[in-house]
């Protein structure tokens, strides 16, 4: 089906070139096509306008694994003896955040939903991304490229949020995400005209045909009515 | 960290009202009615590749939510004019030389973003040409005298970035296509991008919620109305 690419931000050359191009993070932005092969058609592919959109429990269920997969990288980090006192900071933070997105994404989850783990095939990734990056400038290489990873996830979700106060919700994920990948890019060798492109961009996301089908996220309910 | 519990004893709601705590009171527009989203579309997605968005309506959006969503639209363009014109303003006075050619590339961006929010207002009447007032008055123009350091400077930068991140955040939710959706999000991320950077002082500014703060949304006075608008009842 045709897809409108000519109102999506240019940036992508910029953010992408960044990530070729910092150490260690080949790995995590090839995290998409670890997963996408794997993948059937999309859950939604050819469904009418109206069954096509993402409800919360399936995008919940879809991403909270990755953002646990996040707080695992940190805790690699902050046990790779890499870190300055400056950056062991931070990296609690990041990790705390981490942590913190995953508790409100778990909330969405339907009934049915099994508790959400980390992603083992991203943790695995970044275990040895991590292990294998010999100084700070690496590691916070690599938690550039999964920060740019999981933002550009979350902002291709964005419009596709049926809810959208859940949208408004993930995109204060999304401004906080590129934050912490502005803040590690700085320190990990990027400039700050790579890492401050005019628009954020979902290129590089991990696919979101990965979510599960809508229709099977049985309880879902939107806090539009409420609102 | 091990994955969450999901008896959390935190509601759903009240996590994600969490995000949106002052909105109310600092958004710079927030919605004035309710969205029926039962009758959404867009196009199905292409399985291999990340989805995109589509240009489709959000459901059939009332008068007063495509009245709200031209309101940001406006204030949006106006607050992308005051922060390139800062740029412009304080930019060359910065001493590091590729610190102000950032900043001269950064007031073109703003600017084209100024575009790119006036493309989306009906009416070529309703195109905003000025830079807000409100923010030039009561942001930019009481620290002016302040603006004597690279430090200062890269400060104001900042903040102004920030207020851009919160406000367009806090609108997302007021979209009435997934386009303007994800674009408010896409746009939103870039200022936040440049707001973790250039804080304090260009030392830069670490986040401390997984949300990104309504705080900083510009004040509701800041907010531009229609010419009919003004000419009315006082709005909706």
């Amino acid at each position: 089906m045709p897809i409108d690419r000519s109102t999506q931000p240019t940036a992508g050359t910029t953010r992408r070139t960044f990530l070729a191009r910092t150490a260690g993070i080949g790995a995590l932005v090839t995290a998409g096509a670890v997963v996408a092969p794997t993948l059937g058609a999309a859950p939604w592919a050819g469904a009418q306008a109206g069954d096509s959109e993402l409800t919360d429990a399936a995008f919940a269920s879809f991403a909270t694994p990755y953002e646990l997969a996040a707080v695992q990288a940190y805790l690699l980090a902050l046990r790779s003896g890499q870190l300055d006192a400056t950056w062991t900071d931070r990296a609690r933070q990041f990790q705390m955040n981490h942590q913190a997105t995953a508790d409100t994404l778990t909330t969405l989850l339907g009934d049915e939903d099994p508790a959400p783990r980390a992603d083992a095939d991203l943790v695995e990734q970044l275990t040895g991304s991590i292990g294998g990056a010999g100084s700070q400038e690496a590691v916070l290489g690599v938690l550039a490229g999964l920060e740019e990873t999981l933002a550009a996830t979350h902002l291709s979700a964005v419009p596709l949020l049926r809810d959208p106060i859940t949208g408004r919700t993930v995109a204060q994920v999304v401004a906080t995400e590129s934050q912490q990948a502005a803040l590690l890019g700085i320190d990990s060798g990027a400039t700050f005209e790579e890492l401050t492109p005019a628009e954020a961009s979902d290129e590089g996301g991990i696919p979101l045909s990965d979510a599960p089908d809508a229709g099977d996220s049985t309880g879902e309910t939107t806090t539009t009515a409420a609102n | 960290m091990t994955p969450t519990d999901r008896d959390a004893s935190t509601s759903r709601r009240q996590l994600l009202l969490t995000g949106t705590v002052g909105a109310a009171a600092t958004a710079f527009l927030a919605a004035c009615g309710t969205k029926d989203n039962s009758k959404s579309g867009q196009s199905g997605v292409d399985p291999t590749t990340t989805l995109v968005t589509p240009t489709v309506p959000l459901g059939e959006p009332s008068e007063v939510e495509l009245a709200t969503e031209q309101q940001n639209l406006r204030t949006a363009a106006s607050l992308e004019l005051v922060v390139a014109a800062a740029y412009t303003t304080y930019g060359p006075k910065l001493t590091d030389a590729e610190l102000s050619a950032q900043a001269e590339r950064i007031a073109g961006e703003h600017t084209e973003l100024a575009d790119t929010f006036n493309g989306a207002v009906d009416g070529a009447d309703q195109k905003v040409t000025d830079p807000n007032e409100w923010v030039q008055t009561n942001v930019i123009d009481p620290v002016a005298d302040q603006m004597t350091s690279d430090g200062a400077i890269l400060s104001l930068m900042g903040k102004l970035e920030s207020t851009l991140a919160a406000s367009y955040t806090q609108v997302v939710s007021d979209a009435t296509t997934t386009e303007w959706r994800g674009r408010w999000a896409a746009i939103a991320a870039g200022a936040a991008r440049r707001a973790a950077l250039l804080s304090n002082g260009g030392d830069g500014a670490v986040p401390t919620s997984a949300l990104y703060p309504s705080t900083d949304a510009v004040s509701n006075n800041a907010k531009l109305v229609s010419d009919a608008e003004a000419e009315g009842d006082g709005g909706s």
